[in-house]
């Protein structure tokens, strides 16, 4: 059991802990010098491709089966970008009509498909668009979220459900990023079956919380569901900002009151390590990371790092690699509370997410 | 040079301008900064929101109840006034007006899918009418309860005809308004945020959020990028003709957030240590009063304005003024409040 540490972990400039040269591959959007680009990376902070966007970036998905890397613009952005590992572009995907991204997709198991979240906006609909990636990357259909406001997406352990966060705001790209219907959201997590499209199940929040949109998830071996929240209310309120879905159970996640304010009400991403023990989640407002067991949902510690978003599982349990809009990327052991920082491309500014893979 | 050419020109000397040094307040400053927005700038506002609703009230109850004295002209000049008090606190989007969705309530806007419209329709075409009262419709639908619904019923399509049920929706918006207003004064009055960084920042972020608002939402998205692709029933004010109007009035309190009003200090004291930052400030004021004098000398509303070719030139000089001054705002008095807006933080995903 890890030793609950209420205080931050120091940060060290050296390297205190190894990571095989092997280890994972990350992705992450970043305004490098005033651009936008993308970035693929090694555990060692080593710069493996670099990938120029036409426009501000957010998540990413591998396809290990291909080796095909793809980005996707902020929404309400209309471009995604399929690479190679060493960064060549591939393909350039663009939304249909009455379409655009919501940032973040993923690759069927058997890496044929692309499903990508969208916002069919004349329709406030949600909805997962489906890419042949044979057919070099031909849009081939698409099927209902579920929801309003669809976000992150992965993939169940059972290699065939989808799992989404309709995070439940309403936006149109004629009011840029205007929320639309705060006091009637209803944010949800769908699992959907990738097959048809069918909807499983869908969860949702109490009543009293429909205001905390539901907008990132993680998912560890035994299927538990990780969901970081942003709330849309009063600034003063405050609320749990992490939940997790085991077996249908959701469970609501609090930390102690000082730990919540510090969160400001605002998650920016999680991810779950390479063990499914532990989850990570950042709060940029609060320039704080929190982590939590997923399997009690018991806050162990937390981590203060300015203008933190994103996060990765790294090649080793326990061990996440963190960066911020400041260019800081930290390899941070949750167990030991050591911290390794990355060095970084000056003027670089990580964008919210890293996604990261075993096998690239 | 036309006037309004030579300050946007102004604007863009003044953003091409490498960033001074800039000495952040110190705790006492921000400290007296905070408590100086708040009972100087919100306060007053609210007062003002709380007293013409309640005309407002009065003029709906004794021009539906045919007192004498109370005419249409003097329940539409309340309603403008009271419209006019919440365009000088609707860009604050903190504090007590967030509880309770007090801020949707007063006016759902923008109504995308003109559900307040559509449900008020669907109202007053349904034969068993519901008993609707001030407190009863405070927990119907956000689109029915404020000030969009109550234009929709003062001004909107078909013959002035105030009798009946369409007088009882209005007594209930009218009833509901200033029962808002009055609930929200009494919080402000007992609302004690933090006087430090926390609380300027809110009020910068109210000033610079309502400068994107006015630029995108009630200009740029009714004027469209052509003629032919211009919106003018997204304004909004569709039915009273008073966009421009709003406009002005939302300028106005923003030059009072910036410069002090009522005797109290403004977020400009940020940017008054030195002769360059001082020019600044005086750029930005005269910005701010410019903005609201051009949008009330036009001569078209703004719904005609961007489907006139010449008309639509000048609401794309506002638009592009406004950005001048939230460029102007954002790169040079948020680092003199010491303002830290992260990448991430400052608008994640």
């Amino acid at each position: 059991m890890l030793k609950a540490l209420g205080a931050s972990a120091s940060l060290l400039s050296t390297p205190v802990f190894s990571l095989p040269a092997s280890g994972n591959i990350f992705l992450s959007a970043a305004n490098i010098d005033g651009a936008n680009h993308a970035r693929l990376f090694n555990e060692a902070g080593r710069l493996l491709g670099d990938i120029k966007l036409p426009g501000r970036g957010h998540g990413g998905a591998f396809n290990t089966t291909n080796k095909h890397g793809v980005l996707f613009a902020r929404r309400p952005g209309n471009f995604a970008i399929v690479f190679a590992p060493k960064g060549q572009v591939l393909h350039t995907l663009t939304t249909p009509p009455e379409r655009h991204f919501y940032g973040h997709g993923i690759f069927s198991q058997d890496g044929r498909l692309l499903f990508t979240t969208e916002n069919d906006y004349e329709n406030t609909r949600g909805i997962i668009g489906i890419w042949d990636v044979r057919d070099q990357y031909t849009r081939i259909g698409e099927f209902n979220s579920a929801g309003v406001g669809p976000h992150d997406i992965s993939l169940m352990p059972d290699k065939r459900t989808l799992v989404v966060a309709n995070g439940g705001i309403e936006t149109h790209p004629d009011t840029g990023r205007r929320k639309l219907n705060i006091p009637d959201m209803e944010p949800t997590l769908a699992l959907i079956d990738s097959m048809d499209g069918k909807l499983i199940a869908s969860h949702s929040l109490p009543k009293n919380l429909n205001k905390l949109s539901i907008r990132h998830l993680a998912v560890n071996q035994a299927g538990t569901i990780g969901a970081a929240l942003q709330y849309q209310g009063p600034s003063e309120d405050l609320l749990p900002l992490v939940f997790t879905l085991n077996n249908g159970r959701l469970k609501l996640l609090s930390a102690r009151k000082s730990v919540q304010q510090a969160m400001k009400n605002y998650c920016g991403s999680i991810a779950m390590d390479r063990s499914g023990t532990l989850m990570a989640v950042s709060s940029p407002r609060g320039n704080l990371v929190t982590f939590w067991l997923c399997a009690t949902g018991e806050l162990i510690t937390t981590l203060d790092v300015q203008d933190v978003c994103g996060l990765a599982a790294t090649s080793k349990p326990f061990v996440f690699v963190l960066s911020g809009g400041t260019g800081e990327r930290l390899i941070y052991n949750a167990k030991s509370k050591l911290t390794m920082r990355l060095p970084s491309p000056s003027h670089a500014q990580w964008d919210n997410h890293i996604q990261s893979t075993t096998n690239f | 040079m036309p006037r309004f050419a030579l300050v946007f020109l102004l604007g863009l000397l003044f953003i091409s301008t490498p960033i001074s040094a800039q000495a952040e307040l110190s705790p006492q400053q921000l400290k007296t900064l905070a408590r100086d927005l708040i009972q100087h700038h919100a306060l007053p506002s609210y007062e003002r929101l709380a007293a013409t609703t309640q005309t407002l009230q009065r003029n709906i109850n004794g021009f539906c109840q045919r007192k004498a004295n109370f005419k249409l002209e003097g329940l539409t000049g309340a309603y403008q006034a009271a419209y006019a008090s919440w365009m000088a606190v609707q860009h604050i989007r903190f504090g007590p007006v967030m509880k309770q969705d007090r801020y949707y309530r007063f006016h759902y806007w923008p109504d995308k899918h003109g559900q307040g419209a559509r449900q008020l329709r669907k109202l007053l075409r349904t034969k068993d009418k519901p008993d609707i009262t001030e407190t009863t419709i405070g927990k119907m639908s956000v689109a029915l309860q404020g000030f969009g619904a109550l234009e929709w019923l003062l001004f909107g399509p078909g013959k002035p005809d105030f009798a009946g049920f369409k007088c009882k929706m209005i007594i209930a918006i009218g009833g509901n308004l200033a029962n808002m207003a009055r609930s929200l004064l009494v919080d402000w009055k007992s609302y004690k945020p933090r006087l430090d960084t926390e609380t300027v920042h809110k009020f910068f972020r109210s000033f610079t959020d309502q400068l994107q608002t006015i630029k995108s939402l009630k200009l740029d998205r009714v004027l469209g990028k052509t003629l032919k692709k211009a919106r003018p029933r997204r304004v909004e004010n569709r039915w009273t003709k008073t966009s421009f109007n709003s406009i002005a009035a939302n300028l106005k309190t923003l030059e009072g957030l910036f410069s002090g009003e009522n005797g109290g200090t403004g977020l400009k004291i940020a940017l008054e240590s030195n002769e360059e930052d001082r020019g600044i400030s005086g750029s930005i004021s005269e910005g701010l009063r410019f903005g609201a004098q051009f949008a009330l000398t036009q001569k078209l509303s703004l719904g005609r304005s961007v489907k006139n070719k010449n008309a639509r030139k000048r609401v794309a000089f506002l638009s592009s003024h406004l950005q001048n001054l939230y460029e102007s705002s954002a790169e040079y008095l948020a680092p003199a409040l010491g303002v830290t807006l992260g990448f991430n933080a400052l608008d994640g995903d």
